[in-house]
């Protein structure tokens, strides 16, 4: 199989690989992503407390969802990294922290659906993930800390804020400016 | 459409799947009702991204991709139904229904008094989480909590010093909070709560009693 370099795919480009692995079943497409995107969920998986040889294997298990779930994949929603990302933290809450993930089900009788037009719907998810990627390196270096032990370390903010030796409120209100700044960006730019 | 939402940090912890099982539970029920935070929680996975494509990749085993290739074309297990919406019963949204499968009235509920009754679900890290059921026009005692509070209102409502509650609203309080609920006249009120610590309740006879709650 000729595989074109992973690293240069855009994107985009990567979306596009992702829906192609939901409609046509496209193994070489599936073969670019994996390349493209286990060693980075291995990565992520040590930062979270694996051992390399477990998150190899909960990375190539990340892969079999995908490959298994790629046909429910709606590009208008999520951009294909976002989408691979959700499905790699819950296995690794699964797996790694031995727990269950609860999680809302769109086809539940309860769930109150999205309502029709949504100020920002116009917003293609590639747009918006490129326009937080940016707004999310663009923040101060304080900011940026306390978004980046969120997601990588597996610690109640408690634990990040002593951690940090900052008071816990500090942490959050850190965490809301980031939240707070990545948001005004979206809406300065739709 | 909820009036009374999560803070951001928790939709964050939320996305970056850090939430102990209670916590999470209670927030994906609010999000089963809440567009608004459906969309803050989509952006934060949208960070979540950002920062995996930032990390310096660890290098797969050799045979890591030919052996997941291989396994592409392996049946498929069966996915969980959900479980059955029980006649009579406010419609609980997964994933909340998934941990009342047996319905309300299958639940070990204590009476607390004054109107209002209890049912443990699940305790960990984050608290105890629980159903709490106050009558039409019943009010709690005015207390204050020894930690964070989440109280996410599944049927009725209930109007406090903060505001009125009714269905998806998800009130946050931390240990500053001092209230006294008020039941909405008409329904019942049935609430999902998160408890950290426990109450304390202002008047002093109470805060003795608090000691025998069961949140």
């Amino acid at each position: 199989m000729t595989l074109a370099d992973p690293s240069t795919l855009t994107p985009a480009e990567m979306t596009a690989r992702l829906v192609a692995v939901g409609r046509e079943r496209d193994k070489a497409a599936f073969a670019e992503l994996f390349s493209y995107y286990a060693p980075r969920i291995k990565a992520y998986l040590i930062r979270h407390g694996a051992g390399a040889s477990q998150a190899d294997e909960v990375a190539q298990e990340a892969f079999i969802t995908v490959w298994r779930k790629a046909a429910m994949f709606d590009p208008a929603k999520a951009s294909a990294g976002t989408w691979i990302f959700a499905i790699a933290r819950n296995l690794r809450i699964d797996s790694i922290r031995r727990g269950r993930r609860p999680e809302f089900d769109p086809n539940d009788p309860a769930f109150v659906p999205d309502p029709e037009a949504q100020p920002d719907d116009t917003l293609e998810a590639e747009q918006m993930r490129a326009r937080i990627t940016d707004a999310v390196n663009q923040l101060p270096p304080d900011q940026a800390e306390v978004i980046k032990l969120s997601f990588f370390e597996d610690k109640p903010h408690s634990e990040i804020a002593a951690k940090l030796a900052l008071p816990l409120g500090t942490v959050k209100s850190r965490l809301r400016m980031a939240m707070r700044r990545i948001r005004s960006t979206i809406e300065a730019s739709s | 459409m909820s009036a009374h939402h999560p803070h951001d940090e928790l939709l964050v912890s939320y996305a970056a799947g850090t939430l102990p099982e209670t916590a999470s539970v209670i927030v994906a029920t609010h999000l089963a009702l809440c567009p608004a935070c459906r969309k803050s929680v989509s952006r934060a996975e949208c960070i979540g991204e950002a920062l995996i494509q930032d990390i310096a990749p660890v290098r797969m085993e050799a045979l890591a991709l030919d052996s997941t290739l291989a396994r592409l074309d392996e049946e498929q297990p069966s996915t969980t139904v959900a479980p059955p919406v029980p006649s009579g019963d406010p419609l609980l949204p997964r994933p909340l229904r998934d941990l009342v499968p047996q319905g309300l009235q299958a639940l070990k509920w204590k009476t607390l008094g004054g109107g209002f009754r209890y049912a443990a679900l699940k305790a960990d890290g984050a608290g105890r989480l629980g159903l709490l059921e106050g009558q039409p026009g019943k009010a709690t005692p005015h207390h204050g909590h020894h930690g964070d509070e989440f109280t996410l209102v599944l049927s009725g409502g209930y109007t406090d010093e903060l505001g009125a509650f009714a269905r998806g609203d998800l009130q946050c309080g931390d240990s500053t909070l001092m209230h006294r609920q008020v039941v909405d006249a008409g329904a019942a009120c049935l609430c999902l709560v998160l408890t950290r610590g426990g109450i304390r309740p202002s008047h002093p006879v109470l805060r003795l009693l608090a000691r025998f709650l069961p949140f």
